[in-house]
């Protein structure tokens, strides 16, 4: 069993290197320089405590893309370190090549921002942490 | 009561009928448009949802994912696309909106909630009045 406290420093690393981006496994592995093998045990026990979502990779079904869940970690202990998790906790986030490009409070309002300047294909938007205002459904 | 702009006739996809509103929702890359019924859903506190049959007719690509609270569970991950909106009796013309990604199109509260509104169950309509 990996230890909590190294489970945490692994997030905000992965943070500091992928952002909000996709990543696969073999780029934890050069980018952390650890044995694949190992890896793939990290990524399983970040993936239990919610701190990750994974998909297939639509170029290779049988391997996965992950990327780290921000929008999960409301009452963790992981915001110390990080810049994002501190700066932009409440907020909706814009990631470009996963490094964020803008963020708001108002999800529209950053849409419509990010729209104008940046290609629709490489963005991704998520909340970091639980929004001021988060959307409800069926309530 | 203000008199009726317009009325949209209630859905009889299921029993009971259900209150809609005609919209058209455009791709705002290709500019490909299509007409749709999108639900009154006065418990969504959003802006526009839309299912997975516009997602692939207008062949819309996910900008994010999102978590939302829902009547029974909270945090739900949803995907977001970008959709260019209209409603003209709304005054609503090809603005573009951050949309979620639902099992039927729905139309919430940040949009209704800018109008008078009448919901005639007994005549089966959803009424925009003045």
């Amino acid at each position: 069993m990996i230890q909590m406290a190294y489970l945490e420093t692994v997030f905000l690393k992965l943070l500091d290197v992928f952002g909000g981006g996709e990543f696969k496994a073999r780029d934890v592995s050069r980018k952390l320089q650890l044995k694949a093998s190992y890896v793939k045990n990290l990524l399983s026990q970040l993936r239990k405590r919610g701190w990750i979502i994974t998909r297939h990779d639509p170029e290779s079904r049988r391997k996965r893309l992950y990327r780290l869940d921000l929008g999960a970690i409301e009452g963790a202990r992981l915001g110390a370190g990080s810049r994002y998790l501190s700066d932009y906790r409440g907020e909706y986030v814009a990631f470009l090549g996963g490094k964020a490009v803008d963020h708001d409070a108002d999800l529209q309002a950053l849409t419509r921002r990010v729209l104008a300047k940046y290609p629709l294909d490489e963005l991704f938007i998520t909340n970091v942490g639980q929004p001021k205002e988060l959307m409800r459904i069926g309530l | 009561m203000g008199s009726e702009i317009k009325c949209w006739e209630h859905s009889s996809e299921e029993e009971p009928p259900y209150p809609v509103i005609l919209a058209t929702l455009a791709n705002p890359t290709s500019g490909d448009e299509m007409r749709v019924e999108v639900q009154v859903d006065t418990g969504f506190s959003g802006w526009i949802a839309i299912d997975g049959d516009v997602i692939r007719r207008l062949g819309l690509q996910r900008i994010g994912e999102i978590r939302v609270d829902t009547a029974t569970e909270r945090g739900v991950l949803t995907e977001l696309y970008a959709i260019a909106l209209s409603i003209p009796e709304l005054n609503i013309t090809r603005e573009v909106f951050a949309s979620l990604r639902t099992t039927r199109s729905l139309v919430g509260r940040q949009i209704l909630d800018n109008a008078r509104w009448l919901l005639d169950n007994v005549g089966g309509r959803f009424c925009l009045l003045q």
